[in-house]
């Protein structure tokens, strides 16, 4: 008897190891494929940034975008999984950071450690996407070398410390005001769009954009159908990187970032609705494909604060509202000489304040955990305003920076003649299609006065 | 060259080239962010020699 008792104990052990164990491997086949899906927004950005590029301007604006995702990833290695762990209470470094920095027995293969890498990972794309969201505004006439070093502070530092403060069971935004962000509305998108708005005002518009007298030019995509498949691709991804922002919790029920129980389900629930109100209210705004597919964008970024609790035809209206303000946002800003060529900072500045804002409008009172504040709208409207300053304020500084050394702009003929022809050693439409090419003495930048020339 | 950290699977568990040796990670960690670096630096000045091949090639624009 008591020898069958020590079988079944050992039974009983080698069972809960097993289950163990394989709760430990389906968390990381869970990220695993949420960060392959999120690789599909870069497949998004990458076309949707090169339709709205004029012909001339096309592979010059594909480069910038790989390159961003390219010097992303390794920074954020070097030094943004660290800026993660170390800073969650504000600026002094947190005990225990030393896990995360990049010679860590944790930063690479460890049969003992199926979390960090998984995580890192699925981190990473969020900083590769935050750095693309920036890319598009800028397409045409920002220096790439000067992008790129703008993508990497932005992927690699100053989302990943907002992230610390408000997208982090620590983070000093939640423990302190109860900041509630589950889908990152503010603390990737915001911040994104906040530090783009920064980078636009020094940068300036494209040449032909504005008339002497202040009337505005369309410099119109080269091919509208990439853009709208390129948005439908980025939506795709959002599903991993939604899924990316819950916890897996083997043998337990899911939580969000915060340690709050929470359902994938809930997830699906408001993901879907809040972009299909998305895309109506754009419909309804505007009737421009393109605008419906970053108002489609816009539904969900409004309701990913709250994507864990949200009534699902509340997430449809937020989104809704969203969707129908967001252009309204693209054409103030335009009206006020900020040239965004792909309304980044509408669709995700904006869309971000917005989802960040709706959360403390609609959903103050729900409790925290930990003896941590509950939702409240102060604690949304203190985590918008930090979050957009620390996108603006870094953004606007360095490019001034940039701008004042003369590194931040191409010259003006190159602009005009297109940056493919400068610096891109092959051409995107070689064969089969005219070819866009300009004179530099074109006073309208190239635009009307741009003839066909047959390719040779 | 011999960077493995193991003699034996068994109570493995850091085991990545060089894990345990603060000289071999802290090499390769130094020559990944010169490479980054280094190609900033390299795409400056290649942007710079495409800009003024331009201007050379296309006096009057």
């Amino acid at each position: 008897m008591e020898q069958q008792l020590l079988e079944l104990g050992e039974k009983v052990a080698a069972l809960e190891a097993g289950a163990g164990m394989s709760n430990t491997i389906n968390m990381e086949i869970f990220y695993w494929w949420c960060t392959a899906l999120m690789i599909t927004i870069h497949a998004g950005f990458l076309a949707y940034e090169m339709g709205a590029s004029r012909a001339k301007n096309v592979l010059a604006a594909g480069t910038k975008n790989l390159l961003a995702f390219a010097f992303v990833v390794p920074t954020f290695f070097f030094f943004g999984w660290w800026i993660y762990n170390a800073f969650p209470s504000g600026f002094t470094i947190a005990e225990g950071s030393e896990v995360a920095l990049p010679w860590s027995a944790a930063m690479g293969p460890n049969l003992t450690d199926n979390a960090t890498g998984i995580f890192w990972a699925a981190f990473a794309l969020f900083a590769a996407t935050t750095a693309s969201i920036a890319s598009g505004a800028v397409i045409e006439r920002i220096r790439l070398t000067a992008f790129l070093v703008l993508a990497i502070v932005l992927g690699s530092a100053v989302w990943i410390l907002g992230a610390a403060w408000g997208w982090h069971p620590d983070g000093w935004l939640t423990v302190q005001f109860g900041f509630h962000d589950v889908g990152a509305a503010g603390c990737v998108h915001l911040i994104a769009g906040a530090f783009t708005l920064g980078i636009l005002l020094n940068l300036g518009p494209r040449h032909g954009k504005y008339n002497a007298d202040g009337s505005i030019n369309a410099l119109k995509a080269h091919s509208v159908p990439l853009t709208v498949v390129g948005l439908m691709l980025i939506i795709v991804g959002f599903f991993g990187f939604l899924g990316g922002c819950i916890i897996y919790n083997g043998g337990a029920q899911w939580t969000n970032i915060y340690g709050q129980p929470a359902t994938l389900s809930a997830f699906a629930f408001n993901t879907l609705m809040g972009f299909t109100g998305g895309i109506i209210g754009g419909w309804v705004k505007t009737r421009d494909p393109f605008w419906m597919m970053s108002c489609g964008l816009v539904g969900i970024i409004s309701a990913a604060s709250g994507l864990d609790v949200w009534y699902p035809p509340l997430a449809f209206a937020i989104g809704m509202a969203g969707g129908v303000m967001a252009p309204m946002v693209a054409l103030f800003l335009e009206k006020r000489g900020i040239d965004d060529a792909v309304g980044a900072v509408a669709v995700h500045g904006f869309g971000g304040a917005w989802g960040v804002l709706a959360m403390g409008l609609f959903a103050s009172g729900y409790p925290n955990v930990d003896g941590m504040p509950a939702v409240s709208l102060t604690g949304q409207v203190v985590g918008l305003v930090v979050l957009g300053a620390l996108g603006f304020i870094p953004g606007y500084a360095i490019s001034a920076v940039m701008k004042a050394a003369g590194v931040l702009r191409v010259p003006r003929d190159v602009e005009i003649m297109g940056l493919d022809a400068v610096e891109v050693p092959v051409e995107a439409y070689p064969e089969g299609l005219v070819r866009m090419a300009p004179s530099a003495s074109d006073e309208d930048g190239g635009m009307a006065a741009a003839k066909p020339v047959p390719a040779q | 060259m011999n960077s493995s950290p193991l003699t034996s699977w068994d109570g493995a568990e850091a085991y990545f080239t060089f894990a345990g040796s603060g000289l071999g990670t802290g090499f390769w960690l130094l020559v990944a962010v010169v490479l980054v670096a280094g190609s900033i630096w390299y795409g400056t000045r290649h942007e710079a020699r495409d800009f003024a091949k331009w201007h050379k090639t296309h006096p009057h624009g």
